[in-house]
């Protein structure tokens, strides 16, 4: 009569108040969900005697927190129906006890589905004394191959049983010829006929339920996560993958969180809270990598397959992630399934994807996964090939592959080794009019990165450590015609070798208290050449217009980290002082910074939390402003200092809200200046550490976690962003100063075989300069111009619409979906950039994305 | 509203092909005017002869520099015109709005497409100029001829602005020999078939009308100067000049291309031309107009018919 349902949840966007169980050494990969909670005990429910008469039934479905002990600890409905079946199975399931759940091998919390059903049992079938035998048997879920556990299995004649955690059963039932009937809530119901002997063991052929209501057979962890800063938003791979505009990749789908400004076009830089991208770091399970999304904000450069969760830190971060002024981005990847061999391939119109996890012993894991995309051959097939009139376009190549192995060694100590890398290049496409354009151009980005990590607990203590190796090449060069960037040769390119060592040792005696040291250390070695026509002009002092430049060096670079965290637990209050150390070496100069870090949470109720946080945050110059005659190898760290207050409510299971005040100064800033002359001399340091930024606001967000059909946020920022660039000057927006910013993001999945997802976003234009007059220059043959500060012109309002729908086909083996993906879907005519005629007299708009349906398939064993 | 309804077809006309375009990252863009296209009053290019003037602090003598200032009317050529400027230290603005300044003389024109003038700057003109800017005269005294030329145009008046350097006799042996403007032999077309006609100044073209002509300028090898300056951290080092080419034209004709650079390091250039010339029908005024990136500027006008 009762079964078991488990449903993927959602963390939540801060971690709530701790359970009790011991944090990991570092933000990485979540545990792995190894056993499901296995239903012991089910006093039955009292049956509504009205509805008993009546002959009446019911389905409730309820979520349920499972503590490690397997007891439950608190239960809620998760859609409210009749009031008397509802308390009934509510007072029934209380009284239930599991199995624990365990996590990597060890008993730990878990949140399930459960639905009651109130069905009228049948009368015993009077069975006559028979000989009997043994049917022992296997169900698994359609299309995924995945255990069903907790399924009834009947025969003809009454017996029964129920599958375990690896959906295996046996069933004693009379010799003869039998039917076997597999039910379980949220299946179809599926039955096959053997024959029994007498005494006899049969193995039945393997039963495949196919799903009739939404669900998943996972079960996730809420708060498992160290605690790690105050403000992390978490979202979860289901929350991820669905969101629509996308384009299929969940990692994009991390730039609707409030504190993100939104990237003009398809682009995929983080903007977060008023700050360049070059703030934000970019980490992939701990370790940095040079970019999140290939080119032209092409998908992300991780396997949609490989992604655990997103973590993203808009700010007031703790002291583990460092040299960074404003947020980081972590990335974490998963173990491959140890239940048997997956894998997922997807094509669409961009690219192919594959994907394949095996375990290869019960304690060692793999996984591969690789993307190619081929945009660049089908482009030309879809641009009219008209000979008045010539398209040219730049379009970006990209593949990138990874590969992980995870091992447990009989100690307990977990080995993990990954693999992975990126590459990405730029291709033109020509096509139509009379003659061809003569124009090279060659951007290329590759990376590689193997990461080694291992992770030991001793009592009280928990010991990480992970090196990594890094291999990364960028160059640069373009050959073409006409003025400007292009118009002459130039060629850049820069050969990086890294070395990096995470470690962290994490001491916890007691709930109250945990101490936390760790290093981060990172060695680079740069070697570089550069072959640039410059084509500085500065009329008032009448330098040359054109000037070559050749350059050949080898640039080491040493950045030595080191961290203490104290997480003090006094009641209600929560505290976490830190210090952050760094040491930042190049050629012949040191710099050092000291960034002492502090935030603090208060639950006033065990809904309700505040928190607050304020800290000093450096960030070195980037490689090519230290160079000595890109740059200026004398600059100094740029600093920041962030604070913030929030409150965080939690008004069911299912709702949560967050709102936060923050305020970040930048200091130092490195900024571009003008030669000019002293004593007689000309002064050109070309970089300076001159600016001053400044960037304050409110952050919103109310969210509807992942039940069985629907999930969706709201996200509202309210900003300002602005800059100093010299002293002097007068504070203007920042590039991307966008004042408001609302993201809604809803999906319904209707069916197991349905799921549509929508996107609305509305966001204030980007400031600009506007030109205020122009002459023509007769010695460049262009037109000079006089404008205003950034700020006294906006673009318009930005609004679009996007909406997704996918479609599921499942069969015993295997499953593919269809989708569709319609992004503006009003073709809205939004203005990303305001642009000028040659001679500044018309004023125009580049315009976004016009309506853009992609489509794909993917396809799942 | 006829023009914007029509924009707006349009633009979703272009739509689909944004669509993919857009998966390619590309964006849409207004459709301004080509600059090559002189459809009204424009300045096209400002000669100083020589563009590198000479004078003497102790002996105060400055050599004459003769101005000719190419402004063109492609709606009427006949208008007559009047232009006002002034002198004064070079700005980054262009334009004489700051510290002292001086008028120049009011020229007039009664259709044509050239003003001239010679400027005969007294030397503490030129001394104050040197005072003004932030260099105080290093590597050249830079004076700017800002100027505004109006012919009645709806648009209104067109401003320009060119800096005439002068250069101390004392640095001739350090410099080198003055800049000298870049003197264009000729112009070479191309037609699809391969055959090729060279045009001179003046000549008129015949050009076959809806055919791309490879258009080529002809420089001489001892036109593309090597010279000494100093670079932006006060280093002296030896270039050698990058010419730069602008192309115009009256009419109903277009470029592929409305600039073009001369290939350096003494490479051919390409086959089919460094842009394409294409006349519908009627005629018109080509100009090639060529820079030597440091003050030096000649240019070509080459009439054109066409007929179908």
């Amino acid at each position: 009569m009762v079964a078991l349902a488990l449903a993927l949840l959602v963390a939540s966007e801060a971690p709530p108040q701790a359970p009790a169980q011991p944090p990991k050494a570092v933000p990485k990969a979540a545990p792995q969900l190894t056993k499901l909670p296995q239903l012991l005990e089910a006093p039955p429910a009292e049956y509504p005697p009205e509805r008993l008469a009546k002959g009446e039934t019911a389905d409730v479905a309820c979520l349920v927190d499972i503590d490690a002990q397997g007891a439950v600890s608190n239960v809620v409905l998760e859609k409210i129906g009749a009031p008397d079946f509802d308390a009934a199975a509510l007072a029934a399931i209380r009284k239930f006890k599991f199995s624990p759940a365990e996590l990597d091998g060890k008993p730990a919390p878990v949140r399930i589905r459960y639905v009651y059903h109130f069905v009228i049992a049948k009368k015993p079938v009077e069975r006559p004394k028979v000989a009997i035998g043994t049917i022992r048997g296997e169900v698994l879920e359609a299309g995924n191959r995945r255990p069903v556990p907790g399924a009834d299995v009947t025969d003809d004649t009454g017996a029964q049983a129920v599958t375990d955690g690896s959906g295996r059963y046996q069933l004693e039932a009379p010799e003869g010829h039998r039917t076997v009937t597999v039910a379980a809530p949220g299946f179809e119901t599926r039955s096959q006929p053997l024959d029994l002997a007498a005494g006899g063991t049969v193995e039945a052929r393997r039963i495949w339920l196919h799903r009739t209501a939404v669900g998943d057979l996972q079960a996730t962890v809420p708060g498992d996560k160290p605690v790690d800063a105050p403000t992390r938003r978490t979202l979860s791979h289901e929350e991820l993958v669905n969101v629509p505009g996308s384009l299929n990749d969940p990692i994009r789908a991390v730039q609707n969180l409030p504190g993100l400004a939104r990237a003009p076009f398809l682009g995929g830089q983080l903007l977060v809270r008023g700050t360049p991208p070059q703030d934000t770091g970019v980490y992939l399970d701990g370790h940095r990598i040079p970019q999140l999304f290939h080119f032209l904000g092409g998908p992300s450069v991780v396997n949609e397959q490989l992604l655990d969760r997103i973590d993203f830190y808009p700010g007031g971060y703790g002291a583990y992630y460092g040299r960074n002024l404003t947020g980081a981005i972590d990335v974490g990847t998963r173990k491959a399934d140890p239940t048997g061999v997956h894998g997922e391939g997807s094509v669409d119109l961009l690219q192919a994807v594959g994907f394949v996890e095996t375990p290869v012993d019960k304690d060692t894991q793999v996984e591969l996964a690789a993307r190619r995309s081929y945009i660049d051959i089908f482009l030309p097939l879809f641009i009219p090939n008209d000979p008045k009139r010539g398209v040219t376009s730049i379009v970006p190549v990209y593949w990138d592959y990874q590969a992980r192995a995870d091992h447990k060694l009989p100690n307990g100590d977990e080995l993990s080794l990954f693999f992975f890398g990126s590459d990405d290049k730029l291709s033109i496409v020509q096509r139509g009019g009379t003659q061809q354009l003569p124009l090279a151009l060659d951007t290329h980005l590759a990376f590689h990165r193997m990461i080694f990590d291992w992770k030991h607990t001793d009592h009280d203590w928990t010991f990480s450590l992970s090196p990594a190796l890094g291999w990364t090449k960028q160059s640069f060069s373009s050959d073409a015609e006409g003025r400007g960037p292009f118009g002459l040769p130039q060629t850049a390119d820069v050969t990086i070798l890294t070395g990096e060592i995470r470690g962290e040792a994490r001491y916890k005696p007691s709930s109250a208290f945990t101490l936390r040291l760790g290093t981060d250390l990172e060695f680079d070695r740069a070697s570089y050449s550069a072959d640039l026509q410059s084509s500085i002009q500065i009329l008032s002092l009448g330098l040359p217009i054109t000037q070559k430049l050749t350059i050949d060096r080898v640039q080491p670079v040493q950045q030595w980290g080191e961290y203490v965290e104290g997480q003090f637990t006094l009641g209600r209050l929560s505290l976490v002082p830190g210090l952050r150390l760094d040491e930042y070496r190049w050629l012949d100069h040191a710099r050092f910074s000291v960034d002492p870090r502090l935030w603090a949470r208060y639950a006033l109720t065990s809904a309700t939390s505040l928190k607050a946080y304020t800290g000093v945050y450096h960030q070195p110059p980037q490689g090519q402003q230290i160079d000595r005659d890109l740059g200026n190898e004398d600059l100094d760290l740029e600093w920041g200092w962030q604070a913030g207050f929030g409150v965080e409510e939690r008004f069911s299971d299912l709702w949560t809200a967050s709102a936060e005040l923050f305020y970040n100064r930048r200091g130092s800033l490195i900024v571009r200046v003008d030669p000019t002359t002293v004593n007689g001399q000309v002064f050109n340091p070309r970089l300076l550490n001159n600016g001053i930024g400044r960037a304050f606001g409110l952050e919103l967000l109310l969210r509807r976690e992942i039940s069985a059909q629907l999930y969706g946020f709201l996200a509202y920022t309210l900003s300002k962003s602005q800059i100093l660039q010299n002293p002097g000057d007068e504070w203007s927006a920042f590039q991307y100063d966008q004042t408001h910013i609302l993201t809604v993001v809803a999906g319904y999945r209707p069916t197991p075989k349905w799921e549509l997802s929508s996107r609305f976003r509305l966001t204030s234009g980007n400031p600009y300069a506007p030109v205020t007059s122009s002459i023509f220059d007769a010695d460049s043959g262009t037109y000079v111009t006089t404008h205003g500060e950034s700020g006294d012109a906006r673009e318009p309002l930005f609004l679009q619409l996007d909406v997704r729908a996918e479609k599921k086909w499942i069969y015993d083996l295997w499953s593919f979906a269809l989708y569709l993906d319609v992004q503006n879907v009003t073709n809205h005519l939004n203005e990303e950039f305001h642009v000028y005629d040659y001679r500044f007299r018309q004023q125009g708009s580049i315009q976004g994305v016009p309506i853009l349906p992609t489509f794909g398939v993917k396809g799942r064993f | 509203m006829r023009g914007l309804l029509e924009r707006r077809l349009s633009a979703a006309a272009r739509a689909p092909l944004c669509a993919l375009v857009a998966s390619a990252f590309c964006a849409c863009t207004p459709d301004f005017q080509s600059q090559s296209q002189v459809v009204d009053l424009r300045v096209l290019a400002v000669q100083a002869e020589p563009p590198e003037a000479q004078f003497d602090p102790d002996g105060g003598t400055v050599d004459p520099v003769k101005l000719t200032v190419l402004a063109v009317d492609g709606a009427r050529p006949d208008a007559g015109a009047t232009l006002t400027a002034r002198l004064c230290a070079a700005t980054d603005s262009g334009v004489c709005d700051e510290g002292p300044s001086i008028a120049a003389d009011t020229l007039s024109r009664d259709g044509g497409d050239l003003f001239s003038t010679t400027l005969v700057l007294p030397q503490a003109v030129v001394a104050e100029a040197a005072d003004a800017s932030d260099l105080r005269g290093f590597d050249g005294v830079r004076v700017q001829y800002s100027f505004s030329i109006d012919d009645g145009d709806d648009a209104g008046p067109q401003t320009g602005e060119k800096v005439i350097v002068y250069s101390q006799k004392t640095d001739a042996g350090l410099l080198g020999h003055p800049n000298k403007n870049p003197v264009l032999a000729g112009a070479q077309f191309t037609e699809p078939d391969g055959g090729t006609q060279q045009i001179q100044d003046g000549q008129p073209l015949a050009a076959p009308a809806e055919v791309a002509l490879g258009l080529t300028p002809i420089l001489p090898r001892d036109q593309v100067e090597t010279y000494q300056t100093f670079d932006l951290r006060g280093n002296l080092i030896t270039l050698p000049e990058f010419p730069a080419y602008s192309f115009y034209t009256t009419g109903n004709a277009e470029f592929d291309s409305d600039t073009a650079s001369e290939p350096v390091d003494g490479g051919a250039a390409p086959p089919q031309g460094l842009t394409r010339f294409t006349a519908h029908a009627g005629q018109g005024t080509l100009w090639i107009v060529v820079r030597d990136g440091r003050g030096g500027e000649s240019w070509l006008t080459i009439p054109w018919s066409s007929t179908r």
